[in-house]
């Protein structure tokens, strides 16, 4: 098994990703708590969404943990996402990232001529793999070799579709965890015949065809290999919308304007009511006696939690023209003081930022709002990032 | 389970400690939750046409059952941090992200692995919610920070 390397061929990092909640050198500490439990794991690839690190040097940190950290990128394509590795200046030049409906028949080719190689990302996932753009539409695999047919972001049943593609059309497969978060990253891996120490030996690598997709228990000593799914014999799962083409509409004069939002009036009774809606039971927040003679504040104070519940103007528009329904994507909270019983806290808002990406459900736009919350003092209390997500969706009854 | 009146200090933390809650919000735990709204001047209750209380509501929008508000699950994840930690425990950042819908009567395990507890006190954290189909409908990180017994 030591002739053997095993890479974690598709991971998202706060360096590049803005849905990953993980740091570089996270992800490196938990490669080596993985390898403390008996698993094999000897590096990883970057592959920011839309975003190539050509600048970063994680070459200190690599040493610092014994880990190999390479680069690649994940883009977007006309049937789906494609991870390329071997990136070079050429192939950025070719391209502009930040479109979400790339030529993918392009990108494949010009990964090869660039001195790289690209590889049809979690291909059994609705919309954004292969696997529906060749049943329904019948896209040619002419240019594609390699799809990830392993990803540890995807259903069984959609790992098994894109183990069924490969063995219909010969493609290679790989493995990825698509970890946006630090104990997903090596959940599954790529096993190559040879040791991998750079992006040029990763190419390589993957060029002979020498490897496979691994699941992280089948990295041990003596570890049994599993049988690679069939989507045959798994329950499916169900894609919604459609991917559309058209230009972004949208205001863009409005962002990083705040506005006053709203207050909210933090009482016992509104505390005691949140509480009972959670069955929050910490006596910081439900018991006035223990907090008074044994808590740190000398009185209650409101579960962080409580901002959520606060309805709040939504600031500034910006007015984007999509889809018919939008949806919570993601939520930051930052804590700074705590928030007491009479506290009047005023609300800031303001749009951070607005941009659009491809899922399973299709095309979106993300609405970022940024919201400052300061108590009467106006001393600042609390901050809170909420994403909204705008999509098309179809009606279960249709 | 954690017991909330138990301090946690950050000598007795190791990368790779596991916590969890088990939890299901009902149709009245979100009416609650919802009930919360009217507080901010910008009005509450169930905005969004209803996905949140009504089934016809919800299916008109692709969605099997009700479900619950993103703010609220949100607020499931918080608390079982703040369990966890104890009283003098304070969350520098909690980020979380919405993969899928969370329906009302779905059977939760809110779980947390200790991502990194190097570097006094503060401690990292990875933060899901499990379903009962397998599925983790939210994924997430928190920074806190604990006391230490020196």
């Amino acid at each position: 098994m030591t002739d053997h390397s095993y890479f974690d061929l598709h991971v998202h990092s706060t360096d590049g990703s803005d849905d990953a909640g993980a740091t570089v050198e996270g992800y490196c500490k938990w490669v080596e708590a993985r390898r403390k439990s008996g698993y094999h794991v000897d590096g990883f690839v970057l592959t920011e969404h839309r975003r190539y690190l050509a600048d970063a040097d994680y070459a200190a940190l690599g040493a610092q943990y014994g880990v190999t950290i390479l680069r690649g990128i994940e883009v977007e394509t006309d049937v789906g996402h494609v991870l390329v590795y071997g990136v070079t200046d050429d192939f950025l030049g070719r391209f502009d990232l930040s479109d979400i409906a790339l030529p993918y028949a392009e990108v494949f080719a010009a990964a090869e001529a660039t001195g790289g190689i690209a590889v049809g990302a979690h291909a059994g996932r609705p919309r954004i793999g292969l696997v529906e753009h060749v049943g329904e539409r019948g896209v040619s695999l002419e240019t594609v070799g390699i799809i990830e047919a392993l990803n540890g972001g995807s259903s069984d049943y959609e790992n098994g579709r894109s183990f069924d593609l490969a063995e219909e059309h010969g493609l290679q497969t790989v493995a990825g965890s698509d970890a946006h978060f630090v104990s997903a990253l090596g959940r599954c891996v790529t096993e190559f015949d040879v040791p991998v120490t750079s992006n040029e030996e990763l190419v390589a690598a993957l060029r002979s065809g020498a490897f496979r997709p691994v699941r992280i228990e089948e990295t041990r000593e003596g570890a049994a290999r599993k049988e690679l799914p069939s989507a045959a014999h798994i329950p499916s799962t169900s894609g919604q919308g459609e991917l559309g083409g058209d230009a972004l509409e949208m205001d863009e004069s409005v962002i990083g304007q705040e506005v006053h939002a709203g207050s909210l009036a933090v009482t016992l009774e509104s505390i005691a009511a949140y509480c009972e809606a959670l069955e929050e039971t910490n006596p910081l927040y439900t018991n006035a006696v223990w907090a008074e003679n044994e808590g740190p504040y000398g009185t209650i104070v409101a579960p962080p939690g409580i901002l959520n519940t606060a309805r709040l103007r939504p600031g500034p528009d910006p007015q984007v023209r999509f889809g018919d329904q939008s949806f919570m994507a993601g939520s930051r909270l930052e804590t700074f003081t705590p928030i007491r019983p009479g506290d009047t806290i005023e609300a800031f808002t303001q749009v951070k930022e607005v941009y659009e990406k491809t899922g399973r459900s299709g095309r979106m736009v993300f609405i970022v709002r940024r919201t400052r919350y300061a108590n009467q003092a106006g001393v600042d209390v609390a901050a809170t990032e909420n994403s909204m997500v705008m999509r098309q969706v179809k009606a279960l009854d249709d | 389970m954690s017991d909330p009146l138990e301090q946690r200090y950050f000598e007795d933390v190791n990368l790779g400690d596991e916590f969890e809650e088990l939890q299901q919000p009902t149709s009245e735990h979100v009416q609650q939750f919802l009930s919360q709204g009217q507080n901010g001047g910008g009005g509450g209750g169930d905005r969004a046409g209803g996905r949140f209380s009504s089934a016809a509501a919800a299916r008109s929008q692709g969605l099997e059952r009700p479900i619950v508000p993103g703010t609220m699950s949100m607020a499931m994840i918080t608390r079982l941090v703040t369990d966890w930690m104890g009283p003098l425990g304070h969350i520098v950042q909690l980020d979380v992200s919405y993969r899928r819908p969370v329906l009302h009567d779905d059977q939760l395990r809110s779980v947390a692995l200790v991502t990194d507890a190097e570097t006094a006190p503060q401690v990292h954290l990875d933060l899901a919610l499990e379903n009962e189909r397998g599925e983790r409908p939210l994924q997430g990180t928190a920074i806190v920070t604990l006391p230490t017994r020196g």
